[in-house]
């Protein structure tokens, strides 16, 4: 079973090749009757032998004038999938590990109105039901074995049983999503040159919880939702019950540089997670920093961008993709 | 068990599902028992409760009693086996399951059922009508089907629309199949029990025929395959010969028309009657289409032989069918031009048709003696006899009196008025009573002919009955009392024999049959007579035997070719629809975009001269556009942005990269340019 469960899927990665954008036509759509399909066609069978038993001519032409319908909408259910387009929408990223929603654009591209049309992923549960005029619609699928790198996505279905239900017409199609994975942070590695001390800059650094107010504690401002909870001032809830987020200066003299070498001792997807973890925290602190990879060298700089930049390096850095 | 619904289906999903399922259920309610009707309303009121919320599911031992109790109550209604217990049988289930639908795939159980219990309508109704309406049901259906799988609710003329059109275009490959899909015989063979059909029975006493002819139901029709009779509706249609009387009404012979009567059917070896039958080489074949009957016997002309398998001649020179005739059948026979029917009579025979009753009729039986001494042969006895009732100017009408107990004396001295089952009775018994063997014969006479179509229509009100008598030598004579009394009902038919009375049809006010003299509804009533004449032959009448002379038909004109030609038909019925829609398309694309544009540089036109200037705009249309998107600029100079702006549009719209925009876009686009531009003017 499985063998020739193996086999379609690579006659069907033949027939869908890995495109950014795929118009469903006859090339592509697939239709064979649904389980609802063949329930009819047992009572068609119930109402031919009826007709013959009781040498019924109209009972003969209702079950053919059915069988006729049931021909006739193959075309319809065709023609509710044909003209569609699937691409691949903006660029999304995860950590590898987590789970993200993969937008796919459907739009139909004759003024058609298409009913009750679903995508999903051709080895999960997980779909999406919609309406399709020639309007724009990004719908989403959830995706989670993220690896490091550019991620190939599983085959995509996307099929219809409008506008009766007896038969599915639906078609698989492979888009190059750009999904980016990260790598999954690990945060509690020092470099190795720091490993086993504690008292030093990346460990203060590494434990920001641990910062004395002061240093570069800059004043207090109310929590406002979407805050880093590890920048609240628990203590201060704790007395007061006032939630208020530490702010911090910006570290303006002293950039840091975070090293590959650094994490020399560690396999390669290990230190990449560990450079990660440290990004995201000194993005997360405000911190001035660099990066350097093999190769190349980012910023320094600070903020979000700058994180994505050095994440991005990261889940490339020598990736086979 | 569950006890909410569970469909993910919106409410106008589940208000279609519902009047899918109640139309389906609805054709049938008049044929069901009241109590059937009463619980099938009763489930369509709880799904509706259901539906909206309002009630909850019936409980699974409320199921189990409802059930069982239906199932008593089939039992108890229909006692047996029979087509229509199995049918109302359905219904019940159907209606069970109603109650009881949670899932999808029981809604689309429930879908599916409707068009086959809508289909067992045709067991007992095959009208073009019933079609219509079974039809209709399974556009309804197919409508719920389309609304239970929108994820928008949808507007029910939307709906219908898209489910006609289904229907329409598989209707040429629902020929192909009804045409070519081999007919079969039966694999078990179950009888379809009709109930009581009105008609002619094997009993009558004086008044039975009058009541028959106040129905206008079709019987049959006929048609003449090689030419066609001087007076078609002339002819007497022979159905059942009573030849056992009391003295009051006639009957038939007790063994006569029963199965296990000695009957010569087709293709049996032995001929016990058909040998009496000395038949003219020359004959005029016909052919019967039968409305069903429930009865045996089949309407034949005189000296009519069985021409096809399940029919045999009876003792009394009629057909009969080898089980009661429960579907319209056709057959064909054929009447000779001359004929002589048993010139010698078998001794019981002659018993048989000299019984006298044991109602004695005193003044019939010396009215009888009296005509008998004045008359030297059999046929004189008979001319005086009939001379007897135009002399005392007996009258035929359609409202005789009742009779008592000795009804030919009393008819004969005392009322003087019959219908033709007087006359008839009177005269056989006369000619008994004078030693004369005579028996009555009841049928048809008469009938509509179609000049157009060619084919004659019999109903109820032609019903008939006339008298046969057995003269030595001659044979059997038929003698017919009513053509000298009412010699019109002969030549004219039975509307013009009781004109004068005006009792033809008089309980059927809306009966079309009532107002032939009215010509468009004459014309009108004939046409719909002609359809449903060509519908019952060639629709309903389609069967293995019609299939495999058109086959041979098909042989004939195509030869080797017919697979070639049957695979061609087959084909354009497929593609036809497709190449159909797509012309459709075309013209469409065509026509949106033409007219937005036209209408758009018809606009143009009107503001760069008078509104009808029409030689004009004539001149102006030959120079290019680009040209009067100038002219425009410099008439209207404050505008001149808008100008531009619409210059463009049109040229990209026309020539560049908005041209190959697909029809709604371009719609869109034109309708907002005329829009522009209007406000243009209006500036």
């Amino acid at each position: 079973m499985s063998v020739l469960k193996r086999a379609i899927e690579r006659w069907f990665s033949s027939r869908s090749p890995l495109t950014d954008r795929s118009l469903l036509s006859n090339r592509n759509i697939y239709i064979i009757p649904s389980r609802a399909g063949w329930l009819l066609a047992g009572v068609l069978l119930v109402m031919l032998l009826t007709a013959i038993n009781y040498q019924n001519s109209l009972i003969f032409g209702l079950c053919f004038w059915v069988g006729s319908v049931f021909a006739v909408v193959i075309w319809h259910t065709w023609r509710n999938l044909a003209s569609i387009e699937l691409s691949v929408s903006e660029e999304v990223s995860g950590f590898v590990g987590g789970t993200v929603q993969i937008p796919t654009d459907v739009m139909a591209k004759d003024a058609r109105f298409h009913h009750s049309i679903e995508l999903l992923w051709r080895e999960s549960e997980a779909k999406v039901s919609f309406d399709l005029d020639s309007a724009l619609k990004t719908e989403r699928l959830p995706f989670s074995s993220l690896h490091r790198g550019w991620n190939r996505t599983p085959k995509l279905e996307i099929r219809t049983q409008y506008p009766l239900g007896i038969l599915t017409a639906w078609s698989v199609v492979q888009l190059k999503h750009p999904v980016l994975g990260y790598p999954k942070p690990i945060f509690d590695v020092l470099p190795a040159q720091y490993a086993g001390e504690g008292d030093d800059e990346f460990d203060q650094d590494a434990q920001p919880q641990k910062l004395q107010p002061g240093s570069d504690f800059y004043s207090l401002m109310p929590y406002v939702e979407g805050d880093s909870l590890s920048k609240v001032d628990w203590k201060r809830y704790a007395k007061t019950e006032e939630l208020v987020t530490k702010e911090f200066i910006m570290p303006s003299s002293d950039d840091r540089w975070l090293r590959e070498d650094d994490f020399a001792n560690l396999d390669t997807e290990t230190r990449l997670s560990a450079l990660a973890g440290w990004v995201i925290r000194w993005t997360e602190e405000q911190k001035t920093f660099g990066l350097v990879l093999s190769g190349q060298d980012i910023g320094p700089d600070n903020g979000v961008l700058h994180q994505n930049n050095c994440l991005r390096a990261l889940a490339l850095f020598e990736a086979n993709q | 068990m569950k006890s909410t619904l569970d469909m993910s289906l919106h409410l106008s999903a589940l208000r279609w599902m519902l009047f899918a399922q109640f139309a389906s259920i609805s054709i049938h309610l008049p044929r069901m028992p009241w109590w059937l009707t009463a619980f099938m309303l009763v489930c369509i009121v709880w799904r509706w409760q259901i539906i909206v919320g309002r009630w909850r599911f019936p409980s699974a031992l409320l199921k189990t009693g409802l059930a069982v109790g239906g199932m008593v109550g089939i039992v108890v209604s229909f006692q047996k086996v029979s087509v229509e217990a199995a049918v109302n049988f359905l219904i019940l289930a159907y209606g069970l399951k109603l109650i009881e639908l949670h899932t999808r795939r029981d809604a689309y159980i429930s879908l599916f059922l409707s068009f086959l219990v809508s289909a067992l309508f045709f067991l007992f109704y095959t009208e073009i009508i019933a079609a219509s309406v079974v039809l209709a049901n399974a556009v309804i259906i197919t409508a719920a089907l389309i609304a239970m799988h929108s994820r928008i609710t949808q507007r029910a003329s939307v709906l219908l629309k898209q489910s006609v059109l289904y229907w329409l275009s598989a209707v040429p490959l629902m020929v192909i199949f009804f045409v070519f899909f081999p007919r079969m015989s039966p694999f078990w063979s179950i009888d379809v029990n009709q109930g009581a059909v009105t008609g002619i029975s094997d009993k009558i006493s004086p008044g039975d025929i009058a009541k028959l002819s106040q129905s206008d139901k079709l019987v049959f029709r006929a048609r003449f395959l090689d030419g066609v009779p001087a007076s078609p509706s002339s002819l007497y249609w022979r159905a059942i010969v009573l030849d056992n009387t009391d003295g009051r009404g006639w009957k038939a012979h007790s063994n006569a028309n029963y199965a296990g009567a000695i009957v010569d059917w087709y293709g049996d070896q032995s001929s016990a009657w058909q040998v009496l039958l000395k038949r003219s080489e020359e004959t005029l074949p016909y052919e019967v289409i039968l409305e069903p009957t429930n009865q045996f016997w089949l309407f034949s002309l005189d000296g009519s032989l069985p021409e096809q398998p399940h029919v045999g001649l009876t003792q009394d020179f009629t057909l009969k069918y080898d089980k009661p005739i429960r579907q319209t059948l056709r057959y064909q026979s054929s009447m000779p031009t001359a004929l002589t029917r048993e010139p010698e009579l078998f001794q019981w025979r002659l018993r048989r048709e000299l019984q006298l009753p044991d109602n004695h009729n005193p003044k019939t039986e010396a009215l009888a003696l009296q005509i008998k001494s004045s008359s030297e042969t059999p046929q004189q006895f008979i001319d005086n006899a009939l001379k007897y009732f135009i002399k005392n100017d007996f009258v035929y009408t359609l409202k005789p009196p009742t009779l008592g107990e000795k009804a030919n004396d009393e008819f004969l001295f005392d009322t003087q008025r019959g219908f033709c089952a007087h006359y008839a009775g009177a005269l056989a018994l006369m000619a008994r009573y004078a030693g004369i063997p005579a028996r009555v014969v009841v049928g048809y006479l008469g009938g509509e002919w179609n000049e157009q179509a060619g084919y004659l229509t019999v109903r109820q009100y032609d019903a008939h009955a006339w008298t046969e008598v057995w003269i030595s030598g001659r044979g059997w004579v038929n003698v017919d009392p009513t053509s000298v009394v009412a010699p019109e009902r002969i030549q004219q038919g039975l509307q013009e024999a009781v004109s004068e009375e005006n009792t033809f049809l008089e309980d059927s006010f809306f009966s079309p049959h009532r107002y032939k003299a009215v010509e468009w509804l004459n014309d009108m009533r004939q046409t719909m007579d002609y359809l449903s004449y060509q519908w019952s032959l060639n629709v309903v009448g389609y069967d293995v035997q019609k299939q495999s002379s058109f086959w041979a038909d098909l042989l004939k004109t195509w030869g080797s070719h017919v697979w070639l030609m049957v695979g061609l038909l087959i084909a354009s019925a497929i593609a036809g629809p497709l190449v159909l829609w797509l012309l459709a398309r075309q013209f469409r694309h065509f026509t949106v975009r033409r007219s937005g544009k036209l209408r758009f540089e018809q606009q143009l036109l009107c503001l760069l001269t008078d509104d009808d200037n029409e030689p004009e705009q004539q001149a102006l249309l030959k120079l290019s556009p680009r040209k009067l998107f100038d002219m425009l600029k410099s008439n209207y100079p404050e505008e001149k942005a808008l100008v531009d702006w619409l210059s463009q549009r049109y040229e990209a719209l026309t020539y560049g990269d908005l041209a190959a925009g697909n029809t709604e876009e371009h719609k869109k686009h034109w309708l907002f340019m005329l829009k522009r531009l209007k406000q243009l003017k209006a500036n």
